[in-house]
């Protein structure tokens, strides 16, 4: 192996990995927000007939398009030539990202609120409660204990995912990457270095996120096998 | 109406699809007391303490609730009849619902405990939201009535770790900390051991100088002990309704009197 390692030649881009990492946890960030809200609202809505009618098949539509796709045609569709307006690539990718997240997101929470026991809520009922309290005491929190684990997991991919929003020239870290490559022809160091960023922030996102699955499911009634 | 009744049932009438649950039940409770529901399995009992407790509006029939409000029930929507005011025919809000519920404890036969919750938040969590009582009193309440039903060393544990006995008293002890005017219970002393059913026994007791109740039973022993009268419910009607002595000197059907040969049997 001949290859010269040389890491101490990028230290000088030391500033342009890190406004790379803030955008990327910022993109992250927002599509996380969005996604959930946006997801969220359908997920509930789906118990509406008329709306299962509607939406299920955009849903499953926004499903079978690869991310990539989503961002790539976001990024043509928002111009000034379609709608009048060129939006920038960092908000075409928050859309593209969302919208992607939330049909998952949706799909999670229509099937959590399938798990909330009809018992519970009728002891809330039982107890005085109205239907804003039982919704807001009894189904919100079980939705989030049912649905935590699946969205969790599709958090961690998105924070992967936002990668993609480089197509666009979003500055966040492998647009970075790509740059610095071009200034210093050093492409296994930086390589590594982007891995490093990911393992860095999906890590503790990872323990995060078991943590708190582990706090909610502390009183979860388990017929555990193993 | 005199003010010592509690509730007045009349011509209640509930159908679940082709089969009929509730065929037309009257009945009046006096204020403290105990009524017992006996029958067999399937003739409407569990629904007729459902109805009461609104968790299920009634086809047709009138329910009174301590003359102070008065609902007429029409294919499962309920007006008020009368509630001393002037709200006179209007529809039932989920509101004025919740708000009678909040009146009427409701332990139900599957006890329907929040099994992710601490038995401290089964407890209070009711109280806390529906009547808006502080948090600390609430705590002070809620430790000293599992103090005396043996529960204390399981305030935080969640609810699904609790043995039968103890989430027997758990969802007991929910309904009683809403402070409840009226108390339906649907058989619970099923599933319970001589003792345990001795202290629920015990409990109803102590209770009965402060509400009314209706209870949902099998045990006969423990009907004929705490009840002021029973009322023997067959395929939702109301076949008797009588002092306990009265019912087993006296049984008006045959139906009645092979029954309770049959409950006194399996005791």
């Amino acid at each position: 192996m001949t290859y010269d390692w040389n890491f101490g030649r990028l230290a000088v881009y030391r500033e342009a990995f890190f406004l790379g990492t803030l955008n990327t946890v910022g993109l992250a960030v927002l599509v996380i927000a969005f996604g959930t809200l946006l997801g969220a609202a359908v997920g509930f809505g789906l118990r509406l007939h008329w709306v299962r009618v509607l939406l299920y098949p955009l849903i499953d539509i926004v499903r079978a398009i690869p991310p990539l796709v989503l961002i790539l045609f976001c990024y043509y569709f928002f111009t000034e030539q379609v709608v009048g307006l060129a939006v920038p690539g960092f908000w075409v990718a928050v859309v593209a990202l969302s919208v992607n997240l939330a049909a998952f997101v949706a799909d999670i929470i229509r099937s959590a609120l399938d798990e909330v026991r009809a018992e519970d809520v009728e002891a809330g009922l039982a107890v005085g409660m109205n239907a804003w309290q039982v919704r807001r005491y009894i189904i919100i929190p079980s939705v989030i204990r049912y649905a935590a684990p699946a969205i969790t997991v599709m958090y961690i991919g998105m924070l992967k995912l936002t990668s993609l929003a480089s197509v666009v020239n979003v500055r966040e870290v492998v647009y970075s990457a790509q740059t610095i490559i071009t200034d210093s022809a050093r492409s296994l160091e930086v390589w590594v270095i982007v891995a490093g960023i990911y393992i860095l922030l999906v890590l503790p996102s990872t323990y995060a996120a078991r943590w708190f699955e582990r706090a909610l499911g502390r009183g979860r009634r388990e017929n555990r096998v193993f | 109406m005199n003010c010592g009744e509690s509730i007045a049932v009349q011509e209640l009438a509930k159908n679940f699809g082709e089969s009929q649950a509730l065929a037309g039940i009257s009945f009046s409770l006096s204020a403290n007391e105990v009524l017992g529901v006996i029958g067999p399995s399937g003739s409407g009992k569990s629904t007729l303490l459902r109805c009461i407790d609104l968790l299920e509006l009634a086809d047709s029939g009138i329910i009174d609730f301590w003359s102070e409000a008065r609902l007429s029930f029409n294919n499962g929507e309920a007006t008020l009849a009368a509630d001393g005011i002037n709200y006179v025919g209007l529809r039932v809000i989920d509101s004025h619902l919740s708000q009678i519920r909040s009146r009427v404890g409701y332990v139900a036969q599957g006890l329907n405990l929040w099994n992710e919750r601490s038995v401290l938040d089964n407890l209070t969590l009711g109280p806390r939201i529906v009547l808006g009582i502080n948090g600390d009193d609430l705590r002070i309440r809620a430790v000293e009535l599992c103090r005396s039903f043996n529960l204390y060393d399981k305030l935080n544990a969640p609810a699904w770790q609790l043995s039968g006995g103890q989430r027997q008293r758990v969802a007991l002890l929910r309904a009683l900390m809403m402070r409840p005017r009226l108390l339906l219970l649907d058989e619970v002393t099923s599933a319970l051991d001589p003792v345990l059913t001795f202290d629920i026994m015990t409990l109803v007791q102590n209770l009965r100088s402060e509400i009314a109740m209706i209870l949902v039973t099998h045990h006969i022993d423990f009907a004929s002990r705490v009840c002021d009268r029973l009322l023997f419910m067959t395929e939702g009607n109301v076949v008797q309704l009588d002092t306990p002595e009265v019912l087993e000197s006296a049984p008006a059907t045959p139906e009645v009197e092979r029954f309770l040969g049959i409950l006194r049997a399996a005791r």
